[in-house]
């Protein structure tokens, strides 16, 4: 989020600057939009089941119970992540110089 | 504060599915309506947030945690996303002296 901010501060746009789309092209998407709602709340009220959710465990959500899951159980994606994260920074430096 | 832990438990699991699509919803006409590209990314990542919230909830009824590790990976794969794509927009930005999406039009050719 603090990226989007800078960027937005870094691109310095206004309202006049601002490209809309003609008016049919944002109604058609609207109606597509809602469409998509519908057919997930449809969906949703064939499905019976409503109990609340109750957390059975109450110390799921802490730290220490899910890094013993992320360290134990998903310890490989873990490790790939980085080399994402490392490679999505490489990407991003390369990009962004100005003569690339 | 105790009134209200008691009214957040007793929400059933339909609403978090329910609040999710809207969420969902909301970025997807984001994408189809704006034609900045960043509002764009932005609405991606409303769906995103979507999904994260989706999949907590659903940690939380099943008692599993593996579904709140998937939000730390989708978190992680969000951040690459975005540092990409913003280097992507800011050389466009460069390049066109805007941000329209349109101007990508010529990609075609």
């Amino acid at each position: 989020m603090v990226l989007f901010l800078f960027v937005l501060m870094l691109l310095n746009l206004n309202e006049e600057t601002e490209p809309l789309k003609p008016t049919l092209l944002k109604v058609m998407g609207v109606v597509a939009g809602m469409c998509l709602l519908v057919t997930l709340a449809g969906s949703l009220k064939a499905l019976s089941v409503s109990e609340p959710v109750v957390l059975q465990n109450a110390n799921l959500g802490l730290v220490k119970n899910l890094g013993k899951v992320l360290f134990n159980q998903f310890l490989l994606p873990f490790e790939i992540s980085s080399l994402l994260l490392l490679s999505a920074m490489v990407g991003a430096v390369l990009l962004a110089k100005k003569e690339a | 504060m105790e009134n209200i832990t008691q009214a957040i438990q007793g929400i059933p699991l339909n609403h978090y599915i329910l609040l999710s699509s809207i969420i969902f919803a909301i970025g997807v006409m984001g994408v189809l309506i704006r034609r900045n590209a960043i509002v764009i990314f932005m609405s991606v990542e409303l769906m995103l947030n979507a999904v994260n919230l989706l999949l907590t909830a659903f940690s939380a009824y099943r008692g599993d945690a593996a579904g709140q590790v998937f939000v730390f990976f989708i978190m992680a794969l969000a951040a690459a996303e975005v540092a990409v794509g913003l280097a992507i927009i800011v050389m466009v930005y460069r390049n066109t002296n805007s941000a329209d999406i349109n101007v990508l039009n010529k990609l075609k050719w």
